[in-house]
C-alpha cells in the first residue's frame, strides 16, 4: 500500500499551517507519501451544488492522478475528503457511472483509490499505541475539545466513525498524544460554514456558540481538522467577539499541530505563528504546568520511596533478628529429642 | 386404492388465478383417483359434507384437498375425514393458495403449478398409512415465569381456578415494572396502591408458591409434562429466618447501585428493593459487599435479630414438574445513553429517562416525590419531555412503537404541573400522539387544555448545557422553524425492549421470538396468547410492548387458555413422530445430538447392545433426526421417505 497526499486549495494558502503540520507529523510517525501529481479542484461547493457529474468528474480526476503514485489518498481538508470519498464510493460501486465519468475525463480513471481523512488514516494505519509511544512533550495540562464540524464524521458508516453525533477519532488520537480531552455535546454542530458569506450574522452566532460551549466544557483550546471551521473560529474570532460582545480568546489548533507538538516538533515546525489567536502562550503555560506538576510528583515519589526504603530496612533488620531466633529455636528443638533418646537409653 | 380429490375455489382467492375446474377434471385421470370435484368453499359445511358423501358413495380410502395452507385448515379436514369414517391421517393437503394463487398473476402458469401440487399430493396420498394418537397423563401444576403484573394476574386467575401455581421471579420481589410506577394513566390512580394488594394475594394464596430470586435454567418435556430446573440464587440471607425488618439495610456501610430506583440514588449492598416487597426479604449484592470484596465487615450478620445472614449460602437447583408454562417476563427500558449521543450520552445530569422520572415522582422513591434537578436540587421551572426515544427510530434499530410512551408522557406532564405548580412550563416534543385506549384521547386533551402542557410536533436534534440550563434544540414541524428551549429538566420517553435474557429463555422453551426478542404468539389474530410450542403461553410485554390494561387482559386470557388445557385429565399426542428401525441402527447417536427436544434415547435391546429409540411423548415430529441419520433407519410417520421421494418424482418426471 502506498499513500498519495492531496493538499487541496485551502492547505496551499489560507491554512498552510494545516499542510505543514500534517506533513511534519506524517514524517515524525514514519509515514511515507507522495504528493498527487498535477492535482486539481476537488469539486467542492460550487461544482457539487450545480452539477453532480461535474463534481464527481473533478474528484475522479484527482483519484486518477493519485492512482499514479498510490492506492490510498489522504485528504486532510474535510471538504476535499468528503468530495473525493463521495466520488470514490459512487464510481467504485457502479461501472456504468464510472463510464459516464470517464466520458467526461480526458484520460479514464480505472483504479481503486481509497480516500482517507487525517484522523481516520492515523487511527487505521498508525494507531494510538504507536503515537503514544512516540510522545515527547507532556501536554497533559493542555485542555482541549475536539470539534469535528459537519463533514468529518458523517455519515459514520462511510467515515468509520462510531456515531454520527459523537465521533471519537480525534478524541482518541489526542488522548493517545497525552492531551487533556474534555467531553462536550457540541462536536458536530454547524460553525456557520459558508452561510457566513451571504449573511455574516449566521456565522457569528453559530461559531460564537461553539466557542461558548468549548469554554463551558472547560477547554482552553479547540482542535479542528477543517480549514473552514478554522477560518470561522480563529480568523473571525475577534469579529464574533465584537458582534456578540464576548471576550473569547480561544486558540483554535489543527489536529496535526497538537499531535506535532506532542511528538516533539517545535512551534515553528507546526507554524503556530500563523494562527490568529496566538496559541503560543497557552502551549507554553500548559507545558510549564505539566513540568511543575511532574517535578512535584517526582519529589513526592522520592520522599515516599525514601520512607519506604527506611521501613524496609527496619523490616529487614527485624527479619534477620527473627531468623536468628528461629534458627536458635530449631537448634534447641533438634537437640531436645536427642537428649530425650539419650535419656531413655540411659 | 380409491383416492378422492377436492379442489377449492376459496371464493376468488384461488379461482381468480387458478382454473380450478380444469385441475379437478385432470385429476380424474390420475392413477387411483376415483373421484374429483371443485368446491366453492371446501372448509364450509357444504364442502365438508361433499367430502363425507364422496367417502361413503365412492368408498374413498384416501382424501386430497387442494386449498389453503395446512396451517389454516389441516385440522378441519382431518376431523371431516374422521367423521366420514376414514382414519384422519389418510388425508393430504395441497396448498394452492398461499403457495400458488396468491403469489402468481398469470392464469395458465398458476394453473399448471396448481396441477403439479395436486399431482404431488396424490402421489403422497398413495403412501399414507393410518395412524392413531396416544394419550398421556397431564400434570395440573402451572409455572409462571416472571412476577410482574402479567405474571401476578395470570397466577391469581389460575390459582382461583384451583390449579397449583409456581411463580419464578428473578428479582428478590415480585411486582415488576408496575411496582416502580408512580401513578397510572388515564385515571391517575396510584400504581402501588392497586398492585401491592395483588402481590400480597399471591403470597397468601394457598395455591401459589412464589419463588423469588430464582431463574429457570432448563426446560424439558412437552405439553402436560414439563420438567423444569429452577435455580435458587444465593441471597446470602436465609429467607426462612429473615423477617424483613431492614435493620441490616440501615446499618450496612457499603453502597450499591439501585436497579429498583433506576440508578437515581444508590442503595446498600444488602437491600430490600421497596417497602411493600413480596416476599420482603433481604439479599446481598456480593460484588458490592465489603465482606465479599474486602474480607471485613459482617455488620449485617451482627445486627440481624433473626440470625438470618449466611455468607456461606450456595445456589441450589430444584427440579419441578408442570403441565403448562406461562411466560410473563416483561420488559426492559431502552438504554438510551448508548444510542442517543445527541442527547448527551447520559452525561448531562438533568436529562433522565421516563422510568427514572417515575421514581422521582413516587412518594416511596428516593426523593419522597420531590421533583428537582439532579444538578443542583432546585425545583424545575421548565420541563421538556421528548417522546419516541428508542421507538419508531430506525437509526437505533427500533422501528416499532413502544405503545405506552405517549400516554405515560402525558401523565408525567400532568403530574409535573401537579408537583411543581401550574406555572411550570411543560413542553412535550412528539411525532404523533397515539392515544387509542379507553379514555386515553380525552386524557391527552385534558393535559393539553386544562393543564396547559405545550405540545410541539417535531423531534429534538440536540441537547447541550448552557449557563446551567439544558438547551433543547428541535424542530417545530407545524411552525416550520427551529425552536430552542432552555430547560431545567429533560425527561426522555425511553421505549420498551424485551427483557434481558428473553432470547435465551425462548430457546430453553423452544418458542419463537422476533428480531427484537419479543416472543411470538401462535397467530397474530387467532392465537394471541398461545405459542407455537404446545403448553407454553404468553402474557404481557414479553410478547410486544403493551400497557397495564392490555397486559392484565392478556394475562387473564392466558389463564383461561391454561385452565382449558388442564381441564383434560389426558392429552392426545400427535402420531406423526419419528420411529427408529432398530435393526439397521448403527448406534452413532447423531439423532441424539441433533434433536432439539431430547426425544431419542439409548435403549438396551439386548444385554450390552444399545440402539436409538424415540420417546413417543417427547418427539414433536420435526424430522431433523430423519434427515441426519446416516443409515436412513429413522422415518417420520405420515411423512415417509418413500412418500417424499414419490412427490419429488412426480414433480420432476411428469
Amino acid at each position: 500500500m502506498s499513500l498519495a497526499y492531496y493538499p487541496g486549495c485551502s492547505l496551499l494558502h489560507s491554512s498552510a499551517e494545516f499542510d505543514r503540520s500534517t506533513r511534519k507529523v506524517l514524517a515524525a510517525l514514519g509515514v511515507e507519501y507522495k504528493d498527487v501529481p498535477d492535482w486539481t479542484c476537488c469539486g467542492s461547493t460550487p461544482a457539487h451544488m450545480m452539477d453532480h457529474l461535474l463534481a464527481q468528474s473533478l474528484a475522479a480526476r484527482n483519484l486518477r492522478q493519485a492512482a499514479e503514485v498510490g492506492d490510498q489518498l489522504l485528504a486532510p481538508c474535510a471538504s476535499c475528503y468528503q468530495r473525493q470519498k463521495n466520488a470514490e464510493i459512487e464510481i467504485h460501486k457502479s461501472d456504468a457511472f464510472r463510464a459516464q465519468v470517464n466520458a467526461v475525463l480526458d484520460k479514464p480513471y480505472t483504479g481503486h483509490v481509497i480516500v482517507y481523512a487525517l484522523p481516520e488514516y492515523l487511527m487505521k494505519f498508525v494507531g494510538e499505541e504507536k503515537i503514544a509511544s512516540l510522545v515527547k512533550a507532556d501536554l497533559s495540562q493542555l485542555k482541549v475539545v475536539p470539534y469535528y464540524g459537519c463533514l468529518l464524521g458523517r455519515p459514520s458508516e462511510l467515515t468509520g466513525e462510531c456515531d454520527n453525533e459523537q465521533p471519537m477519532m480525534m478524541d482518541m488520537l489526542l488522548e493517545a498524544a497525552g492531551v487533556d480531552v474534555k467531553w462536550w455535546n457540541y462536536k458536530t454542530e454547524c460553525c456557520g460554514a459558508s452561510g457566513g458569506m451571504p449573511k455574516m450574522e449566521i456565522q457569528r452566532r453559530l461559531s460564537g456558540k461553539v466557542l461558548g460551549q468549548a469554554r463551558a466544557a472547560g477547554a482552553d483550546a479547540v482542535v479542528v481538522c477543517c480549514p473552514l471551521c478554522h477560518v470561522n473560529l480563529d480568523l473571525k474570532q475577534s469579529q464574533i467577539n465584537s458582534y456578540l460582545g464576548t471576550d473569547y480568546e480561544m486558540p483554535i489548533l489543527y489536529l496535526p499541530q497538537v499531535l506535532g507538538l506532542a511528538l516533539g516538533l517545535s512551534a515553528d515546525d507546526v507554524m503556530l505563528g500563523k494562527n490568529m489567536v496566538d496559541p503560543a502562550p497557552l502551549i507554553k503555560k500548559a507545558v510549564a504546568e505539566a513540568a511543575r506538576m511532574k517535578a512535584e510528583e517526582e519529589k513526592k515519589a522520592a520522599e515516599k520511596a525514601a520512607k519506604a526504603a527506611a521501613r524496609e530496612a527496619e523490616a529487614a533488620d527485624a527479619e534477620v533478628a527473627a531468623a536468628a531466633q528461629v534458627a536458635a529455636a530449631a537448634q534447641v528443638a533438634a537437640g531436645a529429642p536427642e537428649d530425650g533418646v539419650a535419656e531413655a537409653k540411659s | 386404492m380409491r383416492i378422492g380429490v377436492f379442489v377449492c375455489h376459496c371464493g376468488t382467492n384461488i379461482a381468480a388465478t387458478v382454473d380450478v375446474v380444469s385441475v379437478a377434471k385432470r385429476a380424474l385421470g390420475l392413477k387411483d383417483v376415483v373421484h374429483a370435484e371443485d368446491i366453492m368453499y371446501t372448509c364450509a359445511e357444504p364442502g365438508q359434507a361433499a367430502i363425507r358423501k364422496a367417502i361413503e358413495d365412492k368408498k374413498l380410502d384416501r382424501v386430497v384437498v387442494a386449498a389453503c395452507s395446512p396451517h389454516m385448515h389441516e385440522m378441519t379436514f382431518r376431523r371431516c375425514v374422521d367423521n366420514g369414517g376414514l382414519n384422519p391421517y389418510l388425508f393430504e393437503m395441497a396448498n394452492i393458495r398461499e403457495h400458488c394463487s396468491w403469489i402468481h398473476t398469470d392464469i395458465p402458469v398458476a394453473t399448471e403449478k396448481a396441477w403439479d401440487l395436486v399431482k404431488m399430493a396424490v402421489a403422497k396420498a398413495r403412501r399414507l398409512e393410518p395412524l392413531w394418537s396416544n394419550e398421556v397423563e397431564v400434570n395440573k401444576d402451572v409455572l409462571v415465569i416472571g412476577g410482574g403484573v402479567a405474571g401476578i394476574q395470570a397466577a391469581l386467575d389460575l390459582a382461583d381456578a384451583g390449579l397449583k401455581v409456581t411463580i419464578v421471579e428473578r428479582e428478590t420481589t415480585i411486582g415488576g415494572v408496575m411496582a416502580k410506577l408512580d401513578k397510572t394513566f388515564p385515571t391517575i390512580d396510584c400504581s402501588a396502591c392497586i398492585l401491592t394488594p395483588r402481590m400480597v394475594d399471591c403470597a397468601q394464596h394457598e395455591n401459589i408458591d412464589v419463588m423469588a430470586y430464582c431463574e429457570v435454567d432448563r426446560v424439558s418435556g412437552y405439553v402436560g409434562n414439563f420438567t423444569v430446573d429452577v435455580r435458587k440464587k444465593a441471597a446470602m440471607v436465609d429467607w426462612t429466618k429473615c423477617v424483613g425488618c431492614e435493620i441490616c439495610v440501615q446499618k450496612c456501610p457499603a453502597k450499591a447501585p439501585d436497579t429498583f430506583n433506576v440508578g437515581l440514588e444508590p442503595t446498600k449492598a444488602i437491600y430490600i428493593p421497596f417497602p411493600q416487597a413480596v416476599p420482603k426479604r433481604a439479599a446481598i449484592q456480593v460484588e458490592h459487599c465489603r465482606w465479599f470484596t474486602q474480607g471485613k465487615c459482617r455488620v449485617c450478620e451482627k445486627v440481624c435479630p433473626a440470625d438470618a445472614v449466611d455468607y456461606e449460602q450456595k445456589e441450589e437447583t430444584v427440579q419441578k414438574r408442570f403441565g403448562a408454562i406461562v411466560v410473563a417476563t416483561g420488559l426492559e427500558v431502552f438504554p438510551w445513553e448508548e444510542y442517543y449521543h445527541e442527547y448527551g450520552s447520559g452525561k448531562i445530569k438533568d436529562v433522565i429517562s421516563g422510568l427514572q422520572y417515575e421514581r422521582m415522582l413516587s412518594a416511596s422513591g428516593p426523593y419522597g416525590g420531590h421533583v428537582h434537578r439532579l444538578s443542583n436540587g432546585e425545583g424545575p421551572k421548565t420541563v421538556v419531555f421528548i417522546q419516541c426515544v428508542g421507538s419508531r427510530d430506525d437509526s437505533v434499530g427500533r422501528p416499532y412503537c413502544s405503545s405506552v410512551c405517549c400516554m405515560y408522557t402525558a401523565k408525567q406532564a400532568l403530574l409535573t404541573k401537579d408537583h411543581c405548580g401550574m406555572d411550570t412550563e411543560v413542553y412535550v416534543f412528539y411525532i404523533d400522539i397515539r392515544a387509542t385506549g379507553k379514555g386515553y384521547e380525552e386524557f391527552v386533551k385534558r393535559v393539553q387544555t386544562e393543564f396547559g402542557v405545550k405540545y410541539v410536533r417535531g423531534r429534538v436534534s440536540k441537547l447541550y448545557e448552557e449557563e446551567g440550563k439544558v438547551m433543547v434544540r428541535g424542530f417545530d414541524t407545524l411552525l416550520g422553524e427551529q425552536v430552542e428551549i432552555a430547560a431545567d429538566l429533560v425527561v426522555l420517553a425511553s421505549g420498551i425492549m424485551a427483557a434481558n435474557g428473553a432470547k435465551e429463555l425462548a430457546q430453553k422453551l423452544s418458542v419463537s421470538y422476533d428480531e427484537f426478542g419479543f416472543f411470538k404468539e401462535g397467530h397474530p389474530k387467532l392465537r394471541p396468547v398461545e405459542t407455537n410450542t404446545a403448553g407454553v403461553f404468553l402474557a404481557g410485554a414479553c410478547q410486544a410492548p403493551k400497557d397495564i390494561p392490555a397486559t392484565v387482559a392478556q394475562a387473564s386470557a392466558t389463564a383461561s387458555k391454561v385452565i382449558g388445557l388442564l381441564a383434560n385429565d389426558k392429552l392426545k399426542t400427535s402420531p406423526m413422530i419419528a420411529i427408529v428401525g432398530q435393526k439397521d441402527c448403527v448406534s452413532c447417536w447423531k439423532c441424539i445430538d441433533v434433536c432439539p427436544f431430547g426425544a431419542p434415547e439409548r435403549q438396551e435391546v439386548r444385554p450390552g447392545e444399545l440402539k436409538s429409540h424415540v420417546i413417543e411423548t417427547v418427539c414433536q415430529g420435526c424430522g431433523v433426526c430423519v434427515a441426519t441419520c446416516p443409515v436412513n433407519c429413522i422415518s417420520l410417520k405420515g411423512f415417509s421417505t418413500d412418500a417424499v421421494l414419490d412427490q419429488i418424482e412426480e414433480a420432476l418426471l411428469s
